[in-house]
């Protein structure tokens, strides 16, 4: 008898509006241009609507967390809180 | 935030819609208890520790924690004292300044948009004969149900029809399921090949509705008006060819179709929809200069879309009158996609 596993697996992928090569570091706003950003695959339990967010939030938590650990981040730390501000501020 | 439209996408839409009320509360809070006085804050603070006590089960309970633990109940903690405080900062923010921290879109996706306003359209048109007491498209049976229409009594008819279907997509799933099965030991695919090549001298693919196939109706449905004639006397080769000279129920059922006008018309209303609205505007949001177009930049496209729609139902010249173009018929003034199909109608 064959065994049937079902696996879940989830991409995830984001456009982010990045700078562009050209743009000038130190100038206040840098041109930038919309990118698609890929964002890894895993395993998930199952196909929830509750899964795939809690997916996002372990994945966004991780990222800041590296990002926040690293030299960059020690001197410009960011808030995962402000991921999902729209504000123009 | 963009997804398809399945109901879970849906339900995650709102998941992280609350998400982000929750994070923009979290934020204004921890602003707000860094700017307020410790006199203010400290009751919260307390009566927040004294509720993790209680629920951790009493001093003691508390104490033996670990540390784990202890932060878990103390981030929740601060997460509820944020909230709370942010109600009244949230409160003094200006109108503009709300709205953009309640701002959240879900975008959904152009193809489904388009697919629901023929599926819905289509619905419409179901209903449509029925109200305006007009001969609606012959029924289509199945095999059972076709056995109980003919020999049932009264209610035994009424309720086989109420379980069957008739009209356009209907008929071009059955025309799907025989001129091009995906099981190629079934259909007349073959059979239509050959037909094909010895009738118009090449052969053509009728397309695939056994899988699922964006805007494969429309496709089917302009194949068939097209070569209407050759169909129809398809349908009696493949009845001569065989031993008993009899259609099969399906095969039947596409014969019938094909010759009852109800059926056709809503074909044709199929294949004018398809060529004023559906490729164009596929074109519009997905063609080749498209690849810097940002989906919150198309409600224009859309509304013209709607306008579109209103004139053709105001003016039914600018598609049906025999001086009709594309000119003004089509959503984007270009040449129809298939016109052998707009001039078939």
């Amino acid at each position: 008898m064959a065994l049937q596993i079902n696996l879940n697996l989830k991409s995830k992928h984001g456009l982010l509006l990045t700078p562009t090569y050209t743009s000038d570091p130190s100038a206040p706003a840098m041109s930038t241009v919309p990118s698609q950003h890929f964002f890894g695959i895993n395993w998930a339990p199952d196909h929830k609507s509750e899964t795939q967010l809690k997916g996002w939030q372990e994945l966004i938590d991780r990222m800041y967390k590296v990002y926040n650990e690293s030299p960059l981040g020690h001197q410009k730390p960011l808030n995962p809180l402000v991921l999902l501000d729209w504000s123009p501020a | 935030m963009n997804t398809d439209h399945a109901e879970d996408q849906k339900k995650l839409f709102h998941l992280f819609l609350a998400w982000k009320e929750s994070c923009e509360h979290e934020m204004h809070g921890a602003e707000a208890l860094l700017a307020a006085s410790l006199s203010n804050v400290l009751p919260f603070l307390w009566r927040e520790t004294e509720n993790n006590m209680s629920a951790a089960g009493g001093y003691d309970a508390w104490m033996e924690l670990t540390a784990d633990e202890y932060e878990k109940h103390e981030l929740k903690a601060y997460k509820w004292v944020c909230i709370t405080l942010s109600v009244d900062k949230l409160g003094k923010l200006r109108p503009e300044e709300c709205q953009y921290a309640a701002l959240f879109i879900w975008g959904g996706c152009c193809m489904h948009k388009e697919m629901n306003s023929v599926k819905g359209g289509n619905a419409q048109m179901m209903v449509f004969w029925a109200k305006n007491n007009l001969p609606g498209p012959k029924m289509l049976f199945n095999k059972d149900n076709r056995a109980v229409a003919r020999l049932g009594g009264d209610a035994t008819q009424e309720r086989a029809s109420e379980v069957s279907t008739a009209g356009g997509v209907k008929l071009t799933s059955l025309a799907g399921a025989v001129f091009a099965n995906k099981d190629l030991k079934k259909g007349q695919q073959d059979t239509l090949q050959v037909a094909l090549q010895d009738g118009i001298g090449y052969m053509v693919q009728f397309p695939s509705m056994s899988g699922t196939h964006y805007g494969s109706h429309a496709e089917a449905v302009a194949e068939l008006l097209v070569r209407l004639d050759f169909y129809k006397q398809f349908l009696d080769v493949v009845r001569d060819l065989k031993e008993k000279r009899n259609l099969t129920n399906i095969e039947q059922n596409i014969y019938d179709g094909l010759h009852d006008i109800p059926t056709l018309t809503e074909l044709a209303v199929l294949v004018l929809y398809a060529q004023a609205i559906t490729h164009p505007y596929m074109c519009a949001v997905q063609g080749p200069t498209t690849s810097k177009m940002n989906l919150l930049d198309l409600s224009s496209l859309h509304d013209k879309v709607m306008t579109h729609c209103r004139n053709i139902i105001s003016n039914l010249d600018l598609l049906l009158s025999t001086l009709a173009s594309y000119l003004k018929g089509s959503l984007d003034r270009l040449i129809w996609h298939h016109s052998d199909a707009f001039y078939a109608v």
